[in-house]
């Protein structure tokens, strides 16, 4: 019987005065695959910094029925130095900072399994490379194994497709496919075509969230949610961008 | 052989030769920290604000040090809290504390009455004169960081590496970067003695971009930089015996001279293995 592990009521929240998200409402349960979607500055981003806690919240609650150290983070940017001097091991390992705090020491566990991953995510051979040799790609895929490391309970994404090769990344849907299994996931993406048929749920946001309980969904309904965004179907079908709603 | 003669024959010889030694790791640990966290305006900030605290010291009539300590301590605090409440922009901030400091260390050692130190010694480093008090802090100090970074190495490097990420896992960020902001503001006072005011950030910056040249690993720029620190706290111990230079400017010219020739170095092999 899947629980729910966080649960987002009737949330208020922006930067400064600009409302981002608008009484937004969401369950996540222990074995869903979420896709996220919406137009640019939608409020995605915002919804998952919400969940993480570094965004304040205006009004509303957000419920976590795991720790933080339980969430698995995938950033969409990130604002480490690219110089500084620490391996790629060293990066994967740090995704234990939460669950290790300050005493608890890194066993030889902890680097076999970081072994492990590096070596699904095939970039076990750059396990001893410092980060700032490496390319985005590579980059991007020792930050999925930093998320993966402390076997979390709830895995986001945020645009995990944008700088890995279609190759690894028609690999990597299928190893998220295999991991949702033990955890829930929340993936966001801006292209809907390419995510639709992986996730098992879609949540569209753009200011408001509307929560679609199935994979499939139409232009139709899209402009119904108030959700403007582009659909890449691959194939003979020309794609197709919805305009722009005035509210 | 007049030095070797003279570390035997005077205490204040031996002292400067052990305040060398020890401040020269704490550099090259708290140094690889302050580069590699791009916090070398920071530490500026830090250093000149304790001046205030020197001043206040001598009108006090207190230890200079002790004053020094307080200073640095609040001015780190400051610019960590703020750094983070952002109510101000954060190099606007230090260029603040930076100068108040140093006005504040300047007004209080001209209404003290009758009496006006040597304010070179503070400014440029005066390592003949590091008192028993003052080397056993060092030690100590040394000692205590280097254990710390020993014990809690992956904690201090994972944090620092990615602060945001970290928060995101409710790793312990805040506990990690006011503790190193107070040892930051504490290892450089401990070498004001050495270095002086005005040339302390050096011991702190370049053996560890030095290091860099020759390094990606946090672990090993630490233990070159300090290899590299005490080449020029010995260079500045000898300037100060033979010459009376003071010790900061001979260490800091001896170390620019060590990077520069590091990296004509670097540059003339990287030239040969492109070939």
């Amino acid at each position: 019987m899947p629980e729910t592990i966080i649960s987002i009521k009737n949330i208020h929240t922006g930067y400064q005065n600009q409302k981002v998200l608008d009484n937004v409402s969401l369950n996540i349960n222990s074995n869903d695959f979420i896709g996220v979607i919406g137009p640019n500055g939608g409020g995605k981003t915002t919804l998952v910094k919400s969940i993480l806690g570094s965004v304040p919240l205006w009004s509303g609650e957000i419920t976590l029925n795991i720790k933080k150290s339980e969430i698995g983070y995938l950033p969409q940017t990130n604002d480490f130095d690219k110089q500084f001097p620490i391996i790629v091991g060293d990066v994967i390992l740090s995704g234990l900072s939460g669950k290790k705090g300050i005493w608890k020491r890194y066993l030889n566990n902890d680097i076999t399994k970081a072994q492990e991953l590096a070596e699904q995510a095939g970039i076990s051979d750059i396990f001893k490379k410092p980060i700032g040799k490496l390319s985005g790609g590579q980059m991007q895929r020792a930050l999925l194994c930093r998320a993966l490391i402390n076997e979390p309970k709830l895995l986001i994404l945020d645009e995990p497709g944008t700088y890995v090769d279609s190759k690894f990344e028609m690999k990597l849907y299928d190893w998220l496919a295999d991991l949702n299994k033990n955890m829930a996931i929340l993936m966001i993406s801006h292209d809907l075509g390419t995510i639709s048929s992986k996730v098992k749920t879609i949540a569209c946001v753009n200011k408001h969230l509307h929560y679609h309980e199935s994979n499939k969904i139409t232009a139709e309904q899209l402009a119904h949610y108030e959700c403007p965004i582009q659909i890449i179907t691959h194939g003979e079908v020309p794609h197709q961008v919805l305009a722009k709603h005035k509210h | 052989m007049e030095f070797i003669s003279g570390i035997i024959q005077y205490t204040f010889l031996q002292h400067a030769l052990w305040a060398s030694l020890f401040s020269s790791v704490l550099c090259g640990i708290i140094g690889t920290y302050i580069v590699t966290k791009r916090m070398v305006f920071i530490s500026g900030g830090i250093t000149h604000a304790s001046f205030g605290g020197i001043g206040m010291a001598f009108f006090l009539g207190i230890a200079p040090f002790t004053g020094a300590m307080i200073f640095s301590l609040i001015a780190a605090f400051l610019i960590e809290w703020f750094s983070k409440k952002g109510n101000i922009r954060n190099d606007s901030g230090i260029g603040i504390l930076w100068s108040l400091g140093m006005a504040l260390g300047i007004i209080f050692i001209y209404i003290t009455p009758g009496f006006s130190p040597n304010l070179m010694s503070y400014l440029f480093g005066s390592i003949l004169t590091v008192s028993l008090t003052e080397l056993i802090i060092i030690i100590l100090l040394t000692v205590g960081v280097t254990v710390a970074f020993t014990i809690f190495y992956r904690p201090i490097l994972y944090i620092s590496f990615d602060e945001s990420f970290s928060k995101s896992q409710n790793a312990p960020v805040t506990l990690i970067n006011y503790s190193l902001m107070a040892i930051v503001a504490l290892s450089i006072v401990v070498n004001i003695k050495i270095a002086g005011i005005i040339l302390v950030m050096s011991m702190l910056t370049i053996p560890q971009n030095t290091a860099l040249l020759f390094s990606d690993n946090f672990k090993t720029i630490m233990i070159y930089s300090s290899l590299i620190c005490l080449a020029g706290t010995i260079a500045g111990l000898f300037a100060a015996f033979y010459f009376g230079i003071p010790s900061g400017a001979t260490i800091i010219f001896t170390l620019t001279l060590i990077f520069i020739f590091a990296k004509v170095y670097k540059f003339i092999s990287g030239k040969n293995n492109r070939k």
